[in-house]
């Protein structure tokens, strides 16, 4: 019919979900704490107030965007492969988060998130 | 969630898109290389959230100017990727992000840029849109089956997973190629019934197609495998003849021909023609229908006698001997086949006699054919051509058409496997002719010795030498051979025999050869003298001797059965056991009259069977003048009765007849045996005679018998058949005959013991038929020469 590329060829590879309008998904480690939780998000590049954070469930929601910035003055990109605009990544835990304590903090561009359910939320 | 605000109006660039469309949630690969399009990605790369719009080409051949050149509703999408490729153009990945609407559509420095606002897709939740996402998935899956049956498993679960339906939607879309229209309007769909609905239709219309597709494809996959297994297994059976170490049937086959073509001797002419055939045969596949064809000509060619024949030496003396070992008498015709091998002796190279047996049946022509081939030392071949009515069956089928083969002359040459066989050709009397040609014709160039050095039969089609070939045909009459035909032909009588020959020939073969097939030995039975000839004369009516081989062979079963029985005495036929043997007798022997009114006389008539006696009657009536004839007389015999009238009416008064006596009485003339057809002109002396004593008044003399064809001016002409009317008269115990005296050398053929019983008188006028005939006519007619 057409000679055009077929979207579907790399549609399932790389996004999944039923999210909407958002571009990309950060990896993300999640560590088990004598307190409660650790998760670690590969965010680099990404503003603290571009990030948002919220408990639903047993659900971490975080949510944000990526905006480029120029390194040096009059660059233009040669090749491009880091994802900008918006990404979400819904993290779910094994025990019901309500109540828990919110930490979120910035380290050397990965993002820690720090959940203490110790004393209020159960396992 | 980050969600934009419909209200929000952006400046985004502008990336026009031909002939696709891409939907929100979905990546596209892709090239560009416009520089304003490159541009539009820069500028989209510039910003610190890389985002622009896709949006669809209205014409896919004019370039961008305005905005009516492009849809209204697009993508926005993010540059996911970006590589720089050789030529200066890109490679993308862009991911569709929101469905947006350009409001105003504006040049930047050197790409497009648009005031664009997002176009949120309303979430629906009633039962029609739940029935028609399943609905859709269904389809997809059937759809998916026959497009991707590898990955079927993997894709329908990923869409199964989805449970919004736009994104549904724009997966299918992506999924199935669909026009650019359809994929827009699809885009432009504002609820997602709506575009649950489209993509409902388009599916359908899609599945559709698909069936279709894969209907036709099935069907010629059917056709295709079904040749391509036949093919695979011929290819296997190859490797596994090639492996064994022999070769393929074809090339074996090819290279058996080819030994042959080596070994055989053939003319110069005809070995070329082989070889190309050969070559030909080499070039076509086994399954063409030429091969079969061709092969089937080679191997005629190959199997004719083209050189080959049988060169004995000539043998007079033997040939002599097995000519009178296998047929009693036959003198003439013994002598002619002498004849013609004294010839062949002297001179090698002489063409072959056509020789035509002519007799009544059972006289033994055929099985003389059989002893010339073994006088000769020739293979004998025969054929009949009774009934034969197509010409092609003796000169063969062209080989264009299916199922051709070669005439019937050339298969006899080829089953002789010589080229100078005696070849028979039964019953040429027996020809038909019909649309289909005239076999007669063919036959003219196969017997004529100047054409038949060259003969071409049609399957064949190269020159048989035919003019080695010993022809013998077999006739039982010559009325029926075309002219032209019984021209090119030696004709040879077989008379019928006497009574004495068929004894003679009864003694000699026939009860030899019955008893040896009953299984009885010639101490067990004899057959006296008497018996043979009670059974010639009484039982049988014939000229040749097959009535009489049965009866004697009825006989020998009678007693082979005796013997069965255990009764072993040797038995002696006797005449009076064969009423036991036989039954009752079928012929009486012919009465001779004792007396004869006037008006009757004696002929002798001529018929298949050998000769027979009949009484001419004629009758005077009163009243008005005419002849009537009866007996089945044929036109010529009625002439020679008009004849003969004609001639005593102009002859009454030397004839001492009153002329009176013709104006007032007709005459009615009466040949008996009334129901046996007869014609010829030889009972012309008879009816004469007749006539004479009917109208003098004066008898005939009695065992007087005559024959003879008259004219008007009464003289008296040859006729044929004078042996076997001499025959019968002698078994009617008639002393006399009355012969034409043309017909003296005749006598000839006549066995001695006849002769010597018989007074014959020779006339060459009526007057002296008359004479001879009607003691009380001497006085009255002055003949100069009465015998």
């Amino acid at each position: 019919m057409h000679n055009r590329p077929r979207q579907h060829s790399v549609l399932f590879s790389s996004f999944c979900g039923d999210h909407r309008q958002s571009s990309w998904r950060p990896a993300a480690d999640v560590y088990r704490t004598r307190v409660g939780w650790l998760i670690k998000l590969d965010v680099a590049g990404v503003r603290l107030e571009d990030i948002r954070t919220e408990i639903a469930g047993s659900e971490v929601r975080i949510q944000g965007c990526r905006r480029d910035f120029q390194a040096v003055e009059g660059c233009r990109h040669y090749s491009m492969e880091i994802s900008y605009n918006r990404f979400e990544r819904f993290i779910l835990l094994p025990c019901d988060l309500t109540g828990a304590e919110l930490r979120v903090d910035c380290f050397n561009g990965i993002l820690l998130i720090e959940l203490i359910t110790e004393g209020n939320g159960r396992e | 969630m980050v969600v934009s605000d419909p209200n929000d109006v952006e400046i985004l660039p502008v990336l026009p898109l031909k002939n696709t469309v891409l939907f929100p949630y979905l990546l596209l690969p892709l090239s560009v290389d416009k520089p304003f399009s490159v541009a539009a990605v820069e500028a989209a790369l510039a910003r610190e959230d890389k985002e622009l719009v896709v949006v669809a080409q209205r014409n896919t051949s004019a370039e961008v100017v305005g905005q009516s050149d492009l849809y209204a509703i697009g993508t926005k999408a993010v540059v996911k990727k970006k590589v720089n490729q050789e030529h200066g153009g890109l490679e993308v990945i862009l991911l569709g992000i929101e469905r947006s609407v350009i409001i105003k559509l504006e040049h930047a420095d050197s790409h497009l840029q648009g005031r664009v606002k997002p176009l949120p897709l309303p979430e629906q939740k009633t039962a029609e849109v739940e029935a028609l996402h399943r609905e859709l998935l269904e389809m997809a899956g059937s759809a998916l089956g026959m497009t991707e049956p590898k990955a079927f498993n993997e894709i329908s679960r990923l869409l199964g997973e989805s449970k919004d339906p736009f994104r549904l939607v724009y997966v299918l879309a992506s999924m199935f190629n669909m026009e650019l229209e359809r994929e827009q309007s699809l885009l432009e769909a504002e609820t997602s019934l709506d575009a649950l609905r489209l993509m409902h239709s388009y599916l359908s219309y899609e599945l559709q197609v698909l069936e279709l597709r894969s209907k036709i494809a099935t069907e010629a996959q059917t056709e295709m495998s079904r040749q391509q297994r036949e093919y695979l297994l011929r290819q296997q059976m190859r490797a596994i003849q090639q492996e064994l170490g022999s070769k393929n049937p074809e090339e074996a086959e090819l290279e058996l021909l080819r030994e042959r073509v080596q070994q055989v001797d053939l003319p110069d002419e005809i070995r070329k023609e082989v070889e190309r055939e050969v070559s030909r045969l080499d070039r076509l596949p086994a399954g063409a229908p030429d091969y079969s064809v061709t092969r089937t000509y080679l191997e005629l060619l190959l199997e004719l006698p083209w050189k080959v024949s049988v060169e004995g030496v000539i043998d007079i003396s033997r040939a002599r001997q097995v000519l009178d070992e296998d047929h009693y008498d036959l003198k003439e015709i013994k002598e002619r086949i002498l004849e013609y091998l004294g010839v062949l002796k002297l001179n090698p190279g002489a063409k072959s006699p056509i020789l035509c047996f002519v007799g009544a049946p059972g006289v033994g022509k055929t099985s003389l054919g059989q002893s010339i081939a073994r006088a000769i030392g020739r293979k004998f071949e025969r054929l009949s051509l009774g009934g034969m009515h197509d010409e092609a069956e003796l000169r063969g089928h062209r080989r264009t058409y299916i199922g051709a083969m070669p005439g019937r002359i050339i298969q006899a040459v080829r089953r002789a496997g010589v080229n100078n066989p005696v070849l028979m050709l039964d019953e040429v009397d027996k020809l038909g002719h019909d649309f289909r040609g005239d076999p007669a014709a063919a036959l003219l160039e196969i017997l004529d010795p100047e054409q038949n050095r060259t003969f071409r039969d049609n399957y064949l089609d190269l020159p048989f030498d035919l003019s080695r070939i010993f022809f013998v045909t077999t006739a039982n009459t010559l009325d029926t051979i075309p002219r032209p035909l019984l021209d090119r032909m030696e004709v040879l009588h077989l008379p019928g025999y006497s009574d004495e020959e068929k004894a003679e020939i009864a003694r000699r073969y026939l009860i030899p050869r019955q008893l040896k097939e009953t299984g009885l030995s010639e101490s067990d039975v004899s057959f006296t003298r008497e018996a043979l000839q009670s059974m010639i004369s009484r039982y049988t009516r014939e000229a040749g001797v097959r009535q009489l081989e049965r009866t004697i062979g009825r006989v020998a079963r009678k007693i082979a059965l005796r013997h069965a029985e255990g009764r072993t005495e040797p038995v002696e036929a006797r005449p009076e056991d064969l009423l036991e043997y036989l039954g009752p007798q079928r012929f009486m022997p012919e009465q001779t009259r004792q007396s004869l009114p006037f008006g009757v006389a004696t002929g002798l008539a001529w018929t298949e069977a050998g000769g027979d006696v009949l009484y001419i009657e004629a009758t005077l009536l009163p009243g008005s003048r005419g002849l009537t004839l009866t007996g089945q007389l044929g036109d010529v015999m009625q002439e020679s009765a008009k004849a003969a009238q004609s001639y005593i009416w102009s002859h009454a008064e030397s004839l001492g007849i009153d002329p009176a006596l013709f104006r007032r009485h007709s005459v009615h003339l009466h040949v008996p045996s009334g129901a046996t057809p007869k014609d010829g002109p030889s009972a012309g002396v008879t009816m004469a005679t007749a006539l004479a004593s009917l109208y003098s008044k004066l008898p005939v003399r009695v065992n007087t018998a005559m024959t003879g064809e008259i004219t008007l001016t009464g003289l008296v002409l040859p006729v044929g058949g004078i042996k076997e009317k001499v025959l019968a008269a002698h078994r009617a115990h008639i002393q006399r005959v009355i012969l034409p005296k043309d017909n003296e050398r005749d006598l000839r053929e006549i066995p001695e013991t006849v002769s010597r019983e018989i007074q014959f008188v020779f006339a060459e006028t009526i007057e002296e038929v008359l004479v001879a005939a009607i003691p009380e006519l001497n006085g009255l007619l002055a003949v100069p020469r009465a015998s």
